[in-house]
């Protein structure tokens, strides 16, 4: 279902890109100044930026990884006239999009592209495709307030704004996600410090700040609210809308609205209008444009997989199916340990779900449940058939 | 590593909802098995029955039924979700279905696979392997699979 949903959507910001009309933008000259660290990060490099090509910079999401894959299908798609540059913030992808190593150095570096672009002859515009958590980054960095630190002897912080020909958002959570500021985006936040081996957690900014907001619905405490883009910049939103259709023998049986892609609902990956808390009025004149990314699944075998086991993998013993409840669940291997072996056994070795919504977790930290439940799911998995 | 945990995060959320929407209810309307009278009893050792004929023979006639209701009594589909009458009609349609209850297999305590195979209007015949969890005393059929010879 990933993949399928990525090919549609790197065609969808094909099109996009492919009608998005340039916008000439003079490049700010680079004098450097109170820097927020952005170092360590996957950046492309951008030496090889020719006039005759725009440059596109692609903006993971949080807990994302820089947009290779996207880029190469991009690549494919549109072998000439663009040339796709990765921006990564990786190592500070907990950060709420705010932050100065964030949309500080997102804006440092479309302003270096920029300037690279005119000094090879090009009109030095940017366009920017923005994945998730990416896109808010866009939206800070194109802010004077939360962009890039004023240029050396100057008072003024550079507008990045003005270099930008286009934002398209692609499952960007203009109005949140259910997800945000729950524990579940605590425990994804504390997952990623665990294999960054960061431990105790540090938090997340970006878990918390990622809660559902609409209009002038606030964000939780110490969470900067996300300001518009100017008017003159085209945003164009790309929202994915999964159904599984559930078949027996063949035939529709019914189906399964995910209202969304199961992380961002369609409503808040095409609600940039109505999107920036605190009181902030959309500009009249934007020009926004919607796509739905609508995909059909047929009994994905994934979720299908989930579907069938995922309530009994964390089921202990003796406790049939009618009698099951959320608070018998255990964490995976002190249950039906058999299943994981018979499991093993039929070949499969794809995702496993992890509990963590077991009796006795909830009163622990989420870094501790997360370390509990890695230990026991490893175990569990090595064990022996 | 990050997307790994993503995907993952994302498949449990979205495996978990479904399996709500696919379990949360299923048929209160059905006659209750032989075996629904109690609840299995907790013990360290749980067992489920094996899938008898009768309870084969039933459950392909529910599923040529041609009645909605009834086909649902052999599924694990909400209550509160309609079936789709291609379904419904599509197997009223098939010149047989039969269960075979000697494949059958637990594949866990609660959960089993068996083949049917389905004869259509044409004569053509397919073998399906079916899914089987055991719910409310009875085994119920939770996803089907072609079986490719």
């Amino acid at each position: 279902m990933i993949r399928r949903i990525r090919t549609v959507t790197v065609a969808v910001v094909a099109l996009v890109l492919g009608l998005t009309a340039a916008v000439p933008a003079a490049a700010a000259p680079i004098a450097r100044s109170e820097e927020p660290q952005c170092t360590d990060r996957a950046n492309s490099p951008i030496d090889g930026l020719v006039a005759q090509a725009h440059p596109v910079v692609l903006v993971h999401g949080w807990n994302g990884a820089p947009m290779w894959e996207t880029r190469r299908l991009l690549e494919r798609r549109m072998p000439t006239g663009w040339q796709f540059l990765l921006f990564d913030y990786g190592p500070v992808t907990n950060r709420w999009a705010a932050d100065p190593e964030i949309s500080g150095c997102l804006g440092r570096y479309l302003q270096d592209v920029s300037t690279a672009h005119s000094r090879r002859g090009g009109d030095g515009t940017v366009y920017v495709v923005a994945h998730s958590m990416g896109g808010l980054a866009t939206r800070f960095a194109a802010d004077p307030l939360y962009g890039p630190p004023p240029d050396a002897g100057s008072d003024e912080r550079p507008s990045v704004a003005g270099l930008l020909g286009g934002l398209v958002t692609v499952a960007k959570p203009h109005q949140g996600s259910p997800w945000g500021n729950t524990g579940y985006a605590d425990l994804l936040a504390t997952l990623v410090d665990v294999k960054e081996d960061f431990w105790p957690s540090t938090g997340s900014p970006a878990a918390t700040c990622l809660a559902p907001h609409v209009g002038n619905e606030k964000l939780p405490a110490g969470c900067a609210p996300i300001p518009y883009l100017p008017r003159e910049v085209r945003v164009d939103q790309v929202g994915g809308r999964g159904t599984v259709e559930r078949t027996y023998f063949g035939f529709h049986a019914y189906d399964i609205d995910l209202g969304g892609d199961s992380v961002v609902p369609l409503d808040s990956a095409e609600g940039y209008l109505n999107s920036a808390p605190g009181g902030t009025a959309a500009t009249r004149g934007m020009s926004v444009r919607l796509i739905d990314d609508r995909c059909r699944v047929e009994d994905m075998g994934l979720v299908q997989w989930a579907a069938q086991y995922a309530p009994r993998l964390d089921a202990p013993a003796g406790v049939a199916g009618p009698d099951l409840t959320y608070a018998d669940r255990l964490l995976p291997g002190t249950g039906l340990a058999a299943l994981f072996a018979a499991v093993k056994r039929n070949g499969y070795h794809g995702p496993v779900s992890v509990e963590v919504c077991a009796v006795g977790l909830e009163d622990r930290p989420p870094a501790e449940r997360a370390r509990l439940a890695r230990t026991l799911t490893v175990q569990a998995l090595t064990a022996s058939p | 590593m990050r997307g790994v945990v993503l995907v993952a995060t994302l498949v449990t959320v979205c495996g978990l909802a479904v399996t709500y929407l696919l379990v949360r209810s299923t048929g209160d309307e059905r006659p209750p098995p032989p075996a629904a009278a109690s609840s299995p009893p907790a013990s360290s050792t749980p067992s489920v029955p094996a899938l008898t004929a009768d309870e084969a023979a039933e459950l392909a006639a529910w599923l040529a039924s041609g009645d909605p209701e009834r086909v649902r009594w052999a599924l694990t589909v909400p209550t509160d979700e309609p079936l789709d009458r291609v379904l419904v009609d599509g197997l009223a349609a098939q010149r047989s279905i039969s269960i075979d209850t000697t494949t059958f297999v637990t594949s866990a305590t609660e959960s089993a696979t068996v083949d049917a195979v389905l004869v259509d209007a044409a004569g053509i015949s397919v073998t399906w392997r079916l899914t089987l969890l055991y719910v409310d005393g009875g085994w119920l059929i939770a996803a089907t699979a072609p079986v490719t010879p």
